[in-house]
């Protein structure tokens, strides 16, 4: 058989080179959150100030050269907590996501190949996640565990691994039947064999999409569940902490609230603008070559 | 249909006994000793033991666990750990204001949403497209107590057209109907963003269709084609999709109703929260199951309506 030149990795480098750079919804997307995953990376570089430092002088002070987007309620700076803060988000969102895609692609395909009993039982188990929300669902786990990290990831994990369930099986079913999986089959290679070497390199696309544009609910949740008051333990900065901070002394300082609300904005338009080129650019439908 | 309805009911038992035994077993779990949450740190160990044979505690736990679904079978939740009021009081007094919001919310998504996506469509790859798209996505992107933030600080800081807060007690219909204009109107932008996503494409999928072609080759009024032939056949998905986002407008009607300071069930659950109030938590959590259940089973009916293909089985 014909193979491309190249090591495995090099093809997989090469393919997803030509998924990023295939539309410039995409490429916009991906400039922008490479841009927060550098202010979260670099954040000691970027920030002014100790995003903890108390200035008790500077109390709820307005955008100044000092501190270019003003100070809360503590006289911390704004702008360095916003930077930091970043950090929270995508470890938060990047952690979930990630336990969620690879928990959720395992059981999916696993449950689409096998059949049977196994199949039932994990369709039952989706079925039952996917009727809650995951704002819903974060909240009841948080509210019992307790707001850590670890808890923080792990509800947000849990909600979201219905999604890839869902998202693996399908094409998983659909393969199953083909000739070349057969083959596998006859050739005696075991089923994790055959799952992961001929039925997953044929299903990832879609499911990187997924992880896209649940990256970016997740951050929304996490976020959402800050807000509430169930996110990081304060002081640590997180942007959902820091809206409610601000949403407190809404009437005397609008900007407390706002500023945070535009860096998760950036953040999850940037992601959904990756999701979306990424269904565009990989719709079978809408795809020119192959 | 009822056949249809009552098997969908049937098909639910399970996820709600899921879901019961879920807030068992996380009830369970938690650190720290209930009866030493109530009484304080300060409690004699006869007193504590007491309230264990009270509150059952010192009985096996599957026995606990029957104990459990019995009560929850008789509309027994317990009392508020803080107040002493009955959990099922405390929900069915906000639980009005909260299905209030939440249906206003859905006609507005579903007015702004649908016509936005069918124009969007129509106009395929030109500015109106752009637009919807884009305003769209940027939709998407918003977080439901961002996006109330700031039509508060814009509307009510700034402009004073709405209340700051919600009142609350009796009030008239249109003070009412004020104050409830921006939590709707946040909810239901938020859902039109979506909804109009899911109208285009559905709506392109259509305009594709050979009977659209059928329909223009025979000197039906495009007007026409679009209301009677395609939009009718468009709206089938979107009628799942918007009892789906249900679920996800119950979520964000607990920020909503933060930043708005509504009462409601958000507010509720959130005060329970922050008190720890576990009786009050576990009803709540319960109600919640049973609210996405009855809005999933009222999709599957308004897809019967919308689709007649589905009522002939």
């Amino acid at each position: 058989m014909p193979r491309p030149a190249g090591s495995a990795a090099g093809r997989l480098a090469r393919k997803l080179w030509r998924i990023a750079t295939a539309n410039i919804t995409i490429e916009a997307g991906i400039v922008l959150f490479l841009l927060v995953v550098a202010v979260a990376v670099f954040a000691p570089l970027i920030a002014t100030h100790d995003p903890l430092d108390q200035d008790l002088f500077e109390r709820l002070g307005t955008p100044s050269t000092e501190h270019w987007l003003g100070t809360d309620s503590f006289g911390r700076d704004i702008f360095s907590r916003i930077v930091f803060g970043a950090r929270i988000s995508l470890v938060i969102g990047l952690s979930a996501v990630l336990t969620a895609m690879v928990v959720g692609s395992f059981l999916g395909v696993l449950s689409g190949y096998l059949g049977g009993w196994v199949d039932q039982l994990v369709g039952q188990a989706t079925n039952i996640l996917l009727a809650f929300p995951s704002l819903i669902l974060g909240l009841m786990v948080v509210a019992f565990l307790g707001p850590s990290m670890i808890n923080l990831i792990a509800a947000i994990a849990l909600a979201t691994v219905p999604q890839f369930v869902r998202v693996a099986r399908a094409p998983t079913v659909a393969l199953r039947d083909r000739d070349y999986i057969q083959a596998c089959r006859a050739l005696g290679f075991s089923p994790l064999r055959t799952m992961l070497r001929h039925v997953l390199p044929n299903i990832w696309p879609e499911i990187l999409v997924m992880a896209t544009l649940w990256l970016a609910t997740a951050i929304r949740v996490e976020a959402s569940l800050a807000f509430i008051g169930l996110g990081v333990k304060p002081p640590t900065p997180t942007w959902g902490g820091m809206i409610r901070e601000g949403f407190e002394n809404i009437l005397t300082s609008l900007w407390l609230a706002i500023f945070p609300s535009l860096a998760i904005l950036v953040v999850v338009f940037a992601l959904n603008l990756i999701g979306d080129g990424l269904r565009d650019a990989l719709d079978p439908r809408l795809r020119k070559d192959e | 249909m009822a056949r249809y309805a009552i098997l969908k009911l049937i098909y639910s038992v399970p996820t709600l006994l899921a879901v019961l035994t879920l807030v068992f077993v996380l009830t369970r779990v938690i650190p720290g000793d209930p009866a030493l949450m109530i009484l304080g740190d300060q409690a004699s160990p006869q007193a504590i033991a007491a309230l264990h044979v009270q509150l059952g505690l010192d009985r096996p736990v599957w026995m606990q666990y029957l104990h459990f679904l019995a009560n929850v079978a008789h509309g027994d939740f317990g009392k508020s750990l803080v107040t002493g009021q009955s959990v099922v009081d405390l929900a069915a007094s906000v639980l009005p204001s909260t299905l209030e919001l939440t249906i206003a919310s859905l006609v507005v998504g579903t007015v702004i949403g649908v016509p936005l996506g069918a124009w969007a469509a129509i106009h395929r790859n030109s500015m109106p497209d752009a637009l919807v798209r884009a305003g769209s996505l940027l939709g998407l992107s918003l977080p439901a107590f961002v996006f109330g933030i700031l039509l508060l600080i814009v509307f009510s800081v700034q402009l004073g057209w709405f209340p700051v807060i919600s009142p609350t007690g009796r009030v008239s219909a249109l003070e009412n109907l004020r104050a409830l204009a921006l939590p709707a109107l946040t909810l239901g932008i938020l859902m039109a963003a979506y909804i109009a996503r899911v109208t285009r494409s559905s709506m392109l999928q259509i305009l594709g269709e050979d009977f659209i072609r059928t329909a223009r080759a025979k000197g039906v009024p495009w007007r026409m084609v679009i209301r009677r032939h395609a939009l009718r056949n468009a709206i089938i998905p979107v009628v799942t999709v918007v009892g789906l986002y249900l679920g996800v407008l119950i979520g964000n009607s607990v920020l909503t109703e933060m930043v708005f300071n509504r009462p409601g069930l958000g507010k509720l659950i959130v005060g329970a929260l922050t008190q720890r109030d576990y009786p009050v938590l576990q009803g709540l959590m319960v109600l919640y199951t049973l609210l996405i259940i009855i809005a999933n089973l009222l999709t599957d009916l308004a897809y019967g309506i919308f689709n007649p293909t589905v009522r002939l089985r």
